[in-house]
């Protein structure tokens, strides 16, 4: 079962890569509007990946226990279905 | 001789196989060394390219390539090239007296404190009114040029401070100092680009250098 941090650690893996495509774009495409793609496309991108990424160090606790009650949660589901007659 | 341009081509690409290594097996990130990986993936990489794109396309938008690279711009760039010592821009081009990737740069920027800044600013508005906005029938400087910009390179020299014309009268030179009289008057250096007159004028043809004296 997939935790809650390695989900945000994967979005935030997406959003800086696609971050990143927009600056290698903006470096080997070069008319003056280029700048506006890496200030809008790679900027932003790669800011909100940074930005998920600390939120999914700072909400380890919250996450942890949302993992811990999805898994008490299936503990308890199989518990239930092997006492059924 | 790996130039920035290249150094940040490869810490992009070793920022995407980072990311890429992240978002395929995140589970690595129990481990220590697996979190100071994510750490040095997902905020240390990611802000070393930003700011180095950010460098590498200021350092661009200085260049007279990309000055000229909008259509508007070409008449300007032909100046450059006008075979008159009388013209401004002309004669600093070719003599080398601006750096020619730099041309347009050196002279368009305000040498006072935010003066880079303020060049970039106004570029950036320029290049909005390129793609978005309506370009104007003619084309004018938003201020009167200041006389700033030639006496950063021309002041204390001797031609400028011992020069007969600049020495005719006694308070000339004061008054260009300070602004009161402008290079640019009419019967000094009035020849700047003089777009009006291209289809006249007889250009001169550029003998490429690679700097190396060849």
């Amino acid at each position: 079962m997939e935790k809650a941090i390695d989900r945000r650690l994967r979005r935030a893996g997406v959003l800086v890569l696609i971050g990143l495509g927009f600056e290698a774009a903006s470096l080997f495409w070069n008319p003056p509007f280029s700048f506006f793609l890496f200030i809008i496309g790679s900027g932003l991108f790669v800011v909100l990946g940074i930005l998920v990424f600390l939120y999914s160090l700072v909400s380890r606790g919250e996450s942890a226990a949302a993992d811990a009650d999805a898994a008490g949660e299936g503990l308890r589901q199989a518990q239930g279905a092997s006492l059924k007659p | 001789m790996i130039g920035p341009l290249s150094l940040l081509i490869a810490m992009i690409a070793v920022a995407a196989v980072l990311c890429l290594l992240l978002i395929f097996r995140p589970a690595i990130t129990v481990s220590r060394g697996g979190k100071m990986l994510a750490f040095v993936s997902l905020f240390v990489f990611p802000v070393l390219c930003l700011t180095m794109g950010a460098s590498e396309h200021m350092e661009y938008s200085k260049s007279t390539a990309f000055c000229l690279k909008c259509h508007v711009m070409e008449d300007y760039g032909k100046s450059l090239h006008i075979d008159d010592a009388s013209f401004l821009p002309a004669a600093h081009y070719q003599n080398n007296r601006v750096p020619r990737g730099q041309a347009c740069y050196t002279c368009h920027t305000d040498y006072t404190m935010f003066g880079t800044m303020s060049a970039k600013l106004r570029g950036l508005k320029h290049v909005y009114v390129q793609t978005l906005g309506k370009i104007p029938d003619k084309l004018a400087l938003y201020t009167p040029y200041n006389n700033r910009e030639c006496l950063h390179c021309h002041g204390g020299a001797r031609s400028f401070e011992e020069g007969a014309i600049h020495n005719l009268e006694p308070d000339r030179i004061a008054k260009i100092k300070s602004n009161e009289l402008s290079c640019l008057s009419s019967g000094c250096h009035e020849s700047v680009h003089n777009i009006a007159g291209l289809k006249e004028a007889k250009f001169w043809e550029e003998v490429k250098s690679n700097g190396e004296g060849n």
